[in-house]
């Protein structure tokens, strides 16, 4: 006998209705299909065949990296093929107009950092099951003698040469390499001191905040950032916001042309390339961010394979997306833009989803496995239920940012509102640019102000 | 019938939850098994269905060996035996029905189930479950919004929708105020009784044992120290299985 047999003694409530998931559902092909329909497919072929022959070597190096199941030599794959793409595009041309001097030197600098986090990293895998005092003096050589390496090769030469100057003329100094010793020294006892002072005191928690602090320094050292600066040229400031307003929303396309307001066609067309790219995004990174969570992944090889390919797309900034996009599939088109917000969104959902689920109750898993259930049963029956909200509102997040990103987008020929602005600039039209930035900063706050209210409604 | 012989569980770590236990247990039985924490209790229950895997020696269940066996004999061994937990593992934030319908994953086609789209009769299924522990009034309200003992009822429904022929209940009522605890032992006893279904339930609280058990298995260290009817269990024995005397805490009433 089973409870088959059993007979009807109470009453059935009775089901819910089901139609707001297939609303939802409708609704969500259709704000799919729109968009794609409008935007070009066909020059898609050339970008995909690309992509397919870069993510082959990734996969190579991946496999090559195989043997540990740590995920530290897969971002390290990751980043030595990101890096290569973008040594080639990026930094060597740079390297190329500027002196041979300067390229050594900042490379003498990232060999330090990197001497520096990789001492780290094998001292912190090292040590995952308890530290012991020897290790943290350990990191804190590694990091005075990356200090040493990055200051010594001067990548913050341009700043200390404007401070040092000053310096000379007052005739505090006889030349620039005596005020740089005193520069290199003074940091490095600063740097010396904070770490000491840490470490004598013991405590991890102070121990880490010294050291970010001395990163944070070091940061904002080399970013060339100096109040005195910023109050100097204020002036010029004030210039440029007496030129942005009032601002100009009617403007003739070409001359000739009566003014009309153009900005309705470009502003729709990033829109368009947010809606793109946040909804087929977040879509490509559900079973990416299952995969990728040690939660869910149904085994190591899928997991390092989601991992990799997620660290991979997060390496590359939406921006050069867009450029490779564009070289791959041609510039001027908002179909570049479209797959680098893809890329964006991918990015963004696998990261947050992935570890939000690596947090969720593991209990229901262990329930569902008892009931003979298969791995991705499991998985939609147990996990999925438990990231949904979540996931809802990451999307919404993910939707705002694309509208923003895919903004500035425009920049790098790939299509959108951001072209138009760009242009604009260009031609020196600030009180057009600022209507340009009008409309965009009112979008943005629409559509944020919105998904705030849907996702305190979900969540 | 479940046999274990001469079986060894040893966790990676090197700890050897079980040491070469020896027990069968016919269909339909009630067995209780009691012992302090740490003792292999949940490991044996756990090596049934496969959750930890036996080292050494065998395990049988049903005619399936557990020891070497295939992943999808694994899920069908699985199917036929219904866990209950501690902490009731509901999914808190979706329906009861979907709870209790998870029992249900290895008897519907995959893409069904994947889409939530669930034959009637599994729902009919699911819905008698949930009348077995007299809850079919909250089937569609969110398993977070009901008290500790409904919890416990809808996991209990949610190993009544397999149509099991086993049900490991591991320590069902340690989360539960005694009044509720009762009405969990009671059900289970129920099901037991009615169904014909092989119960074994581990239990900390040697009264609620005396109470609803038939036979006791006693473990220590990993190993079986006793084996028999309850009603012949005495100071003595509870002494061979505890390593000490009885205490207040080890009684529900007086906990």
């Amino acid at each position: 006998m089973t409870i088959a047999d059993d007979p009807i003694v109470t009453e059935r409530p009775t089901e819910p209705p089901r139609s707001v998931k297939y609303i939802v559902l409708i609704v969500g092909a259709v704000l799919l299909s729109i968009p794609f329909g409008i935007l070009d497919i066909n020059s898609a072929a050339r970008g995909a065949v690309y992509g397919i022959i870069a993510y082959g070597l990734l996969l190579l190096l991946g496999v090559a990296s195989r043997p540990t199941e740590r995920s530290g030599l897969i971002d390290l794959s990751a980043l030595v093929v990101a890096g290569a793409v973008g040594l080639k595009l990026y930094i060597i041309p740079i390297a190329a107009r500027t002196t041979v001097i300067t390229w050594r030197l900042s490379l003498r600098a990232s060999v330090g950092w990197l001497l520096f986090g990789l001492v780290v990293g094998w001292v912190v895998y090292r040590n995952r099951k308890g530290t012991n005092p020897s290790a943290i003096i350990l990191i804190g050589l590694a990091f005075a003698g990356a200090a040493f390496l990055a200051l010594q090769a001067g990548t913050d030469v341009g700043y200390l040469e404007s401070i040092s100057n000053r310096a000379i003329k007052r005739g505090e100094f006889q030349n620039i390499e005596q005020v740089f010793h005193v520069w290199v020294g003074l940091i490095a006892l600063g740097i010396g001191l904070a770490v000491a002072t840490s470490f004598a005191l013991g405590n991890a928690v102070v121990i880490s905040l010294t050291v970010s602090a001395v990163f944070t320094m070091l940061a904002f050292n080399k970013i060339d950032f100096s109040v005195f600066e910023m109050i100097s040229r204020s002036t010029q400031v004030s210039l440029l916001v007496e030129k942005l307003w009032p601002p100009d929303f009617t403007w003739s396309k070409s001359i000739g042309q009566p003014e009309t307001f153009v900005l309705w066609e470009p502003f729709v067309e990033t829109l368009r390339i947010a809606v793109v790219g946040a909804t087929t995004g977040v879509i490509l990174a559900v079973p990416l961010a299952f995969s990728a969570s040690r939660m869910t992944t149904p085994n190591a090889t899928v997991y390092w394979f989601a991992k990799s390919t997620m660290n991979l797309i997060r390496t590359i900034p939406d921006l050069f997306w867009g450029i490779l996009f564009a070289a791959a599939v041609g510039f001027g088109s908002p179909f570049p833009g479209a797959l680098a917000m893809i890329m964006f969104s991918v990015a963004i959902m696998g990261k947050l989803l992935s570890e939000t689920i690596d947090a969720i109750d593991p209990g229901p898993l262990e329930a569902a496995r008892s009931t003979g259930a298969s791995h991705w049963q499991m998985v939609k029956s147990a996990a999925f239920p438990q990231v949904v909200p979540h996931y809802v509102a990451y999307a919404l997040y993910i939707f705002e940012l694309n509208v923003r990103a895919s903004v500035i987008l425009g920049f790098i020929g790939a299509g959108g509102i951001g072209r138009l602005l760009d242009e604009r600039r260009n031609f020196f039209q600030w009180d057009q640019v600022m209507a340009i930035v009008l409309v965009i900063f009112v979008t943005v706050i629409l559509i944020e102000s919105v998904s705030i209210w849907v996702r305190r409604r979900i969540v | 019938m479940i046999e274990f012989k001469n079986a060894s569980v040893v966790y990676p770590n090197g700890f050897k939850a079980l040491e070469g236990v020896s027990l069968t247990i016919e269909d339909g039985e009630f067995v209780v098994v009691v012992g302090l924490s740490g003792a292999g209790k949940s490991t044996l229950l756990r090596a049934i269905n496969g959750f930890v895997p036996v080292v050494e020696g065998s395990c049988n269940v049903n005619g399936q060996e557990v020891v070497g066996a295939k992943p999808a004999e694994l899920r069908a061994l699985r199917s036929d035996v219904g866990m209950i937990f501690q902490t009731f593992n509901l999914v808190n934030r979706s329906t009861v029905m979907n709870n209790v319908l998870m029992g249900r994953l290895a008897a519907v086609p995959r893409w069904k189930s994947m889409f939530g789209v669930w034959p009637a009769e599994d729902k009919e299924l699911a819905l008698r479950a949930l009348e077995r522990v007299g809850i079919v009034e909250k089937a569609y309200v969110r398993a977070t919004n009901l008290s500790g003992g409904q919890q416990q009822r809808v996991g209990i429904a949610r190993a009544l929708a397999q149509e099991p022929k086993v049900i490991l209940a591991d320590e069902p009522v340690a989360s539960l105020d005694p009044v509720t605890s009762h009405i969990v032992m009671r059900d289970l006893k129920k099901i037991n009784e009615d169904l014909g279904i092989t119960t074994l339930i581990n239990l900390h609280f040697l009264d609620l044992a005396r109470q609803y058990g038939q036979r006791l298995v006693g473990l220590r260290d990993g190993k079986l120290v006793y084996d028999g009817n309850i009603n012949d269990v005495d100071d003595a024995i509870f002494r061979q299985i505890y390593g000490r005397a009885i205490t207040p805490d080890d009684m529900l009433q007086d906990a």
